[in-house]
């Protein structure tokens, strides 16, 4: 299923990974969630978050300003 | 990659502290939160806010937080609160993400009546407590915060 990517732009720690959590609730297993942000604190958050949380982090790409995110949503092992 | 001090004073919560010091919290205090609210919300030193962005971010990695509104903290919980006019983040958008996120919000009800308060008057979904109750909370709780 495709969603639209996490629009967390302007949002400051500890807005995305809050946005995060309350997205990922919605998805199944195996999903991907792409996050938009441009919070520097996000780079170590958001890998912390999914390590803590079991999700599966995948990679991250400078897009000029901001940086995408890419989580897969996994069980808690 | 970036560090907390990279982003001064907008960065509330470093999660990578808070993760190298997970185990030491399960085996000390447990991963429950207990936060006591004592504060008037919208102060020029807003505890309230950052209360709530800490209990959000616990919620955020999976552990449990509870919200005490006691005091003047139980204007925390007034619905239809609106600081626009002292230019000021509503934080009503941040209550309701904290109870969407399987937070509780627990409000004092002596410290509402004499405040003039009822239920009526709170967000939905926080729930009234007396003075046994509170410290039924804070003997189940293994770690808290107070503002």
């Amino acid at each position: 299923m495709n969603r639209e990517p996490l629009n967390c732009l302007g949002m400051k720690c500890p807005r995305p990974i809050v946005e995060m959590a309350k997205r990922t609730r919605k998805m199944e297993y195996g999903e991907i969630l792409e996050v938009h942000a441009d919070d520097p604190v996000a780079e170590h958050d958001i890998p912390a978050w999914c390590e803590s949380t079991g999700n599966k982090f995948l990679k991250m790409e400078k897009a000029g300003k901001f940086t995408k995110y890419f989580i897969k949503k996994s069980p808690k092992s | 990659m970036a560090t907390p001090e990279d982003c001064g004073d907008t960065c509330l919560i470093d999660t990578k502290k808070l993760l190298e010091k997970k185990g030491a919290v399960s085996a000390e205090t447990g991963s429950d939160l207990l936060i006591l609210l004592t504060e008037g919300t919208y102060g020029t030193f807003d505890g309230p806010f950052n209360a709530i962005q800490i209990g959000n971010a616990v919620l955020a990695l999976e552990k449990n937080a509870t919200i005490v509104l006691l005091d003047e903290g139980a204007y925390f919980g007034v619905k239809n609160q609106d600081p626009s006019e002292i230019e000021l983040l509503n934080n009503t958008d941040y209550i309701q993400d904290f109870l969407d996120l399987g937070g509780r919000i627990l409000a004092l009800e002596p410290s509402l009546k004499k405040r003039g308060l009822l239920d009526d008057d709170l967000i939905e979904g926080i729930k009234l407590i007396d003075h046994s109750q509170l410290v039924q909370e804070i003997e189940k709780h293994k770690a808290s915060l107070t503002f």
